[in-house]
């Protein structure tokens, strides 16, 4: 390369090479060829090249993190070439940048990914081998409607599923998530509805069991600013390094909590975190799934001790001992009564017997509770992971006993033990019209649902809204989520299952990128990213300012790309409900429209769209002292009682209770009032673990949100997918650092290197979550999905995923 | 992490190779006391080949060739800068003593041959001060500078004898004065290679104190040392010792004015201290562990 | 424009994220195998499992998401031999393309692995401290994308003011080598200098 050529590259403050831009330009090979070349052509961006304007759009992130962020598009010929951040405002905490993590950061090889899908396109192989032919747009659109006429004339509207997909779940114009919020959900509205499903993949079990405890639709926990107020915070497998990882989010809220506070950090994981590096100033490592056996341990030395709260427990819950039981249960079922050994299992739940079960040493235990329950106010907060668990619907429960033990409900600088909220603002939405059908299923269940429809039933099944499903699933709409076949569990068995085209008929897919569940679509559809459309999205809550994030369109849709609404907008023509689908407004009238009802919310937004388009971010600090939920409940229960049966706090519960008495479960499951330690299958005292001696848990990983970003090389590259191995189970299997090691059980195998670290517990692997299942053609993964390993048997309550419950062998490759 | 250095390997062998066969060829011809002895006239100009071939193995390690006239431009702090520019005058000083003698071959140009030889000696000591990095403590000891002086001596020798023992076999057997010379010539090699062996063999534990303070330190360079263990180290010693103790043999037999089989066996005996060398300058290159991140 | 500019990281709000990394990565358009930020892992502790199968451990980690410290006494500098690497009249330590023969032997003296090898460019490439964004009143990019802040930048002397002048936790190497403008603040799983407790964990993203 001549030197002068050299010298720009290097030296230009654009930095981008034009050989880079020519790789993409390959690549993209269809916009080379429709543009002649010229599109890539002389972006080598020499400074004040005359003629190439670089213009600045306000973009977004519109995955699934629980964070929300701001991005900004530096374009240039309709390219983009660079990726910027909120860099808005001075910075002050409470008005702060909200600054996208690497992820946002890296969405420029996202959008002009390699495998980005150009054209409509139908399945000609097998169904998940792959195999596509082009076809146009009114083809596609066409078969489309042909097979959903057929299916709804054949099966009825409950035979119609919209998937689980939360891979634009931040949007608010092309939202992916909840199909109720969706584009689609109002096609199929205007259809006569659809199956619908109930509870998340990240929530199931915690979402599902909390209400018992606390009433309501949903228990939120105190905001990470009020730890400000505290002197102890005990996080159990909360990892906001790795879940929250914006900078206008949670994990720069508890950064500066901790910094503005006193607190001492412990967490409680399996792992020793990117949350715990940062922040803890102890951690204690847990066996996955054991997290409610060691609250019994912690319960027995506080009640021991006598260092439970007893005008709390007293005024404010019921089911702690015999006196406060609801009626219409045996003796001997209290709490009290099970931590001491005087219920029916007649075991005292001592610190040694929690040492056991928990790995933690009984000295620590003992220490741990006297700590727990000397801090006041004490800050107990729960993740998701500990409840993504064969039995989690107990654990997440079962960390709730911790202050309600000792009386940390309802108080500034206190927690009830749910995972931390925060303020947030909310853009209006389009009406999605109202579902005929009533019928839901569990989020998790519906490769059931493909395999034995009608035989689901509510009190086996966790069918809602029927007693009984009237009929399989066999239209599946799929718009951006993997959670068809790499998000889901049992990947293998969900591949099986889905590639029997008698039972499911039809899969749609609608999609940026050639993902493993794409791979599974008889019809496969290129959607439009955020960049190449105007899109608003939701500020993430966070603990002390809200924001909203106007998204304008940076550049022209690659290659064919469709926006969901028009492709939805295709279909409704073709099925005759056009106008009611689209009430005559194009897209770009609904976006208007959803802004002036936004403005209705907060009149002080801008006028004019085209305004706060150009502002990009509008953000509102929180006034006053962080919200403390429960506070009204803890002061004057009988005026501001909760929406539990009782009203108050039901550490036994009755209606679980009667659950237990009327499912049908299967063996070894349980679904018990207290909130018990459940020993469970493929958990630490399951006997398979002869053959399968470790539990395996699949963590979240900075690569990626979920298994979106899986596909970006500048992601790989800086943080690698590996799987996580004690040293001490390495040098048993001769495994060293790198080495390539197969993980597997009798679902699956997968290859992948191994990371030999000190940072996670003996006797645990953990493989991150999100990488895309890539089998070779004797099944075996080298993409790295944990979810070739996970099991398709969902928990008793919640009917929900279990992925961190596993047993697995590792040996060397 | 440096394991693939091949061409920082040759060049530096076969640059300590030319300085060596200077050195030890014009020691040998003042203690010979002879102007131009037929056994001597093939060192230099080998040397000035070896050199040239060394200095174009050495672009190939840069990235970018085409500015390599620029790379003598920082004499006042860099070392390598100083390298190129001592190996440069080393070579031209060794060109300019084979064109003088090839022209003239009456003149012993002794005075020539002490800068051609003192030249030599500044180019391998300035040679090893390139490796001499403060973030790089395996290297950065007098134990850098004693093994590319040793690896000077032993291969320069090894070279030096082989050409004399070609150019011997024409020697006249009866001629009295011959055989003293010779005797002198193979003094000054005999001297010579043990001074190289000593090198080396004082080197060597320098060389494993400081790799065993050096490992262990938490750094990212992964040594190809620790990797392949000491059997590589073993066998580097086997192979000089091997070649050194052939070589010893040839020089009995040249003493005793025996030439049978003298050059099959000298060049037996640099090819295995050649391997010996080779060997152990991957293994200096692959035990790069610097400090820091 | 400032002088001697410095680089302040706070490692109790550094995560590892690497956001600064892909930040760096994006404006500089960096090819495969370079990398002017990089974030190492440090690790260390011990794990000893009790009779009842209970286990005790004193494992610690914590990350550095190091650049170039633009240092004092740029051994870079020093060992260059065309002069292609250089410090300008702020105190920034740049490579000139134009000069740089290919040689790699600043990167083997750098201390902190600095100087990158481009191999497609056959020279050596590395942080410019995003000279041309300082140029425009802007900061770094890896500084704009810290979501923690734990990464800052400022003047030497500013810096030192507001955060002391903890320079040195294992395993970076010794200051008086090279005198980097770059400071810390030490989280309490900081090791000291010359640590042997952990080692550098993540080799192969680094």
């Amino acid at each position: 390369m001549p030197s002068n050529e050299t010298s720009a590259a290097v030296q230009a403050g654009n930095g981008i090479r034009r050989r880079s831009l020519l790789k993409w330009g390959a690549a993209l090979g269809g916009v080379a060829a429709l543009t002649g070349g010229g599109l890539f052509f002389g972006l080598k961006p020499v400074n004040g090249s005359p003629g190439k304007k670089e213009e600045l759009f306000w973009t977004a992130c519109t995955v699934n993190c629980g964070s929300r962020c701001v991005l900004r598009a530096h374009v240039i010929d309709g390219v983009i070439t660079r990726i910027e951040t909120d860099d808005t405002g001075v910075d002050v905490y409470g008005q702060h940048q909200d600054r996208a993590c690497l992820r946002g950061r890296a969405m420029r090889h996202r959008i002009y990914a390699p495998d980005r899908l150009k054209y409509p396109m139908k399945r000609v192989g097998k169904r998940g081998e792959g195999k596509f032919e082009r076809i146009s747009w009114d083809q596609a659109l066409d078969e489309i409607a042909a097979r959903l006429k057929k299916t709804i004339e054949t099966h009825g509207n409950e035979s119609v599923y919209i998937n689980y997909a939360t891979g634009c779940t931040g949007s608010v114009m092309s939202d992916s998530y909840a199909p109720a919020s969706t584009w689609l959900g109002r096609l199929m509205n205007c259809l006569g509805g659809y199956l619908n499903h109930y509870g998340t993949y990240s929530t199931a079990q915690i979402a599902r069991a909390l209400p018992f405890t606390f009433g309501g639709s949903s228990v939120n926990g105190n905001s990470f600013a009020d730890i400000v107020n505290s002197k102890l915070v005990v996080l159990f497998g909360n990892n906001p390094a790795a879940t929250r990882m914006s900078g206008g989010g949670q994990i720069y809220d508890i950064v500066k909590s901790r910094e503005k506070g006193n607190a001492r950090f412990i967490v409680i994981d399996p792992r020793y975190t990117d949350t715990a590096v940062s922040l803890a100033d102890e951690w204690i490592p847990i066996r996955p799934g054991t997290d409610a056996a060691l609250v019994n341990g912690l319960a027995y030395v506080m009640i021991g001790e006598d260092l439970v709260d007893h005008d709390f427990l007293t005024r404010c819950t019921v089911g702690y001992d015999e006196d406060s039981m609801p009626e219409g249960v045996p003796e001997g079922n209290s709490y009290k009564s099970y931590i001491l050994g005087q219920g029916a299992d007649k075991t005292p739940k001592t610190p040694a017997w929690a040492a056991a079960i928990t790995g933690i040493p009984e000295r620590r235990i003992v220490q741990l509770a006297r700590e727990i329950a000397g801090a006041k106010p004490c800050y107990v907060v729960q993740g998701w992971g500990p409840q993504r668990q064969a039995s989690g619907e107990q654990i997440s429960r079962a960390i709730c006993m911790l202050p309600i033990l000792t009386g940390n409900v309802g108080v500034q600088g206190g927690n009830n033990g749910a995972r931390e909220s925060g303020v947030s603002s909310t853009f209006a939405r389009y009406p999605t019209l109202t579902n005929p059908v009533k019928t839901s299923i569990s989020v998790f269940t519906w490769t059931d649902a493909i395999e034995r429809g009608p035989e689901m039933t509510a009190t086996a099944d966790g069918v809602q809204g029927r007693d009984r499903l009237v009929a399989p699933i066999k239209f599946i709409w799929n718009y951006a989520g993997n959670c068809l076949v790499n998000q889901h569990s049992d990947a293998n068995r969900t591949a099986r299952i889905l590639g029997d085209e008698a039972k499911c008929e039809t899969i749609v897919v609608i999609e940026n990128f050639m993902t493993p569940s794409a791979k599974f679509a008889d019809i496969l559809l290129p959607a439009t990213t955020c960049a190449e459309e105007d899109d608003f999205a939701d500020g993430a809550y966070t603990a002390a300012m809200s924001y909203l994030i106007f998204a304008r369109k940076a550049i022209e849709p690659l290659f064919e790309s469709r926006s969901i609404y028009d492709v939805c907008a295709g279909v409704a023509k073709r099925m005759g409900v056009e106008q009611a689908y689209t009430e005559g407004r194009s897209r770009d009238d609904w976006v208007r429209w959803v802004y002036g009802e936004t403005r209705k919310k907060y009149p002080e937004l801008p006028e004019k769209v085209e305004d706060a388009f150009a502002m990009g971010i509008w953000k509102k600090e929180r006034a006053g002292l962080p919200a403390v939920p429960y506070k009204d409940f803890r002061e004057d229960p009988e005026t501001n009682p909760l929406k539990t049966p009782s009203g108050k706090v039901e550490i036994f519960s009755k209606q679980l209770w009667d659950i237990a008495e009327t499912w049908t479960l299967p063996e070894g499951d349980r679904i018990s009032g207290l909130p018990e330690y459940n020993p469970t299958w493929e958990g630490v005292s399951d006997p398979l673990r002869e053959k399968y001696p470790l539990q395996l848990i699949g963590h979240h990983y900075k690569q990626r949100t979920h298994s979106t970003y899986g596909n970006v090389d500048w992601l790989k590259r800086v943080a690698p997918q590996e799987l996580w191995i004690n040293p001490a189970d390495a040098e048993a299997r001769g495994i060293k650092h790198a080495d390539m090691v197969k993980v597997y059980n009798d679902r699956g195998t997968v290859l992948i290197p191994a990371k030999v670290t000190t940072r996670i517990m003996p006797g645990v692997l953990s493989l991150p979550q999100g990488a895309w299942f890539a089998p070779d053609k004797d099944g075996v993964d080298h993409g790295g999905c944990v979810n070739v390993l996970t099991s398709l048997r969902p928990s008793p309550l919640a009917k929900g995923n279990p992925q961190h419950t596993n047993l697995v062998q590792v040996v060397k490759a | 992490m440096l394991g693939n250095e091949w061409s920082l390997v040759l060049f530096t062998i076969l640059v300590q190779t030319a300085a060596g066969l200077v050195v030890v060829s014009e020691t040998a011809r003042r203690a010979g006391d002879v102007h131009s002895p037929r056994q001597l006239s093939w060192q230099i100009p080998g040397a000035c080949g070896l050199a040239a071939l060394g200095l174009l193995v050495s672009l190939t390690h840069l990235g970018s060739p085409q500015n390599s006239v620029l790379a003598v431009a920082n004499l006042g702090d860099s070392w390598l800068s100083r390298e190129i520019l001592a190996t440069s005058v080393f070579f031209l000083a060794s060109l300019a003593l084979a064109m003088v003698r090839w022209k003239r071959p009456e003149r012993s140009a002794s005075g020539l041959g002490i800068l051609a030889a003192c030249l030599g000696l500044a180019d391998v000591f300035v040679m090893s001060r390139v490796y001499q990095l403060p973030a790089v403590p395996v290297w950065n000891t007098v134990a850098t500078t004693l093994g590319f002086f040793g690896t000077m001596f032993l291969t320069g020798t090894l070279a030096t004898g082989v050409l004399f023992s070609i150019q011997s076999r024409q020697a006249q057997q009866g001629d009295p004065q011959a055989a003293q010379q010779r005797t002198r010539l193979v003094g000054v090699l005999f001297v010579a290679a043990v001074l190289g062996l000593a090198l080396k063999l004082i080197g060597l534990p320098l060389d494993m104190i400081a790799l065993s303070a050096a490992d262990n330190l938490g750094t990212s360079g992964v040594s190809l040392l620790a990797s392949a263990g000491t059997g590589l180290l073993v066998m580097r010693l086997l192979l000089v010792l091997a070649g050194a103790a052939i070589f010893a043999w040839v020089a009995m037999r040249i003493l005793a004015g025996r030439s049978a089989a003298l050059v099959q066996a000298s060049l037996v005996a640099l090819c295995l201290v050649l391997a010996g060398e080779l060997l152990g300058r991957f293994l200096f290159y692959g035990s790069y562990i610097r400090i820091g991140l | 424009m400032q002088k001697r500019l410095a680089f302040h990281l706070d490692m109790n709000a550094c995560t590892g994220c690497k956001t600064c990394m892909i930040a760096c990565i994006d404006k500089n358009d960096l090819a495969d195998g370079v990398l002017y930020r990089r974030v190492s892992e440090y690790t260390g502790g011990d794990w000893i499992r009790n009779a009842d199968g209970t286990y005790e451990q004193n494992v610690f980690s914590y990350y550095l998401s190091i650049s170039c410290n633009h240092c004092e006494n740029p051994i870079c500098v020093r060992s260059c031999p065309t002069t292609a690497m250089y410090k300008d009249e702020n105190g920034i330590v740049s490579v000139n393309p134009e000069k740089c023969v290919g040689c790699r032997y600043c990167e083997w003296g750098c201390p902190y692995s600095a100087p990158q090898f481009n191999a497609e460019l056959g020279i050596m490439t590395k942080c410019d401290f995003c000279r041309d964004y300082l140029d425009l009143g802007k900061p770094p990019a890896c500084v704009a994308a810290c979501p923690t802040r734990a990464l800052t930048f400022g003047p030497y002397q500013e810096l030192l003011d507001k955060y002391g002048q903890a320079q040195l936790v294992a395993p970076l190497p010794d200051t008086a080598i090279t005198q980097p403008n770059l400071l810390f603040t030490p989280s309490r799983k900081a090791q000291p200098a010359g640590s042997r407790n952990g080692k550098i964990s993540n080799p192969e993203e680094v």
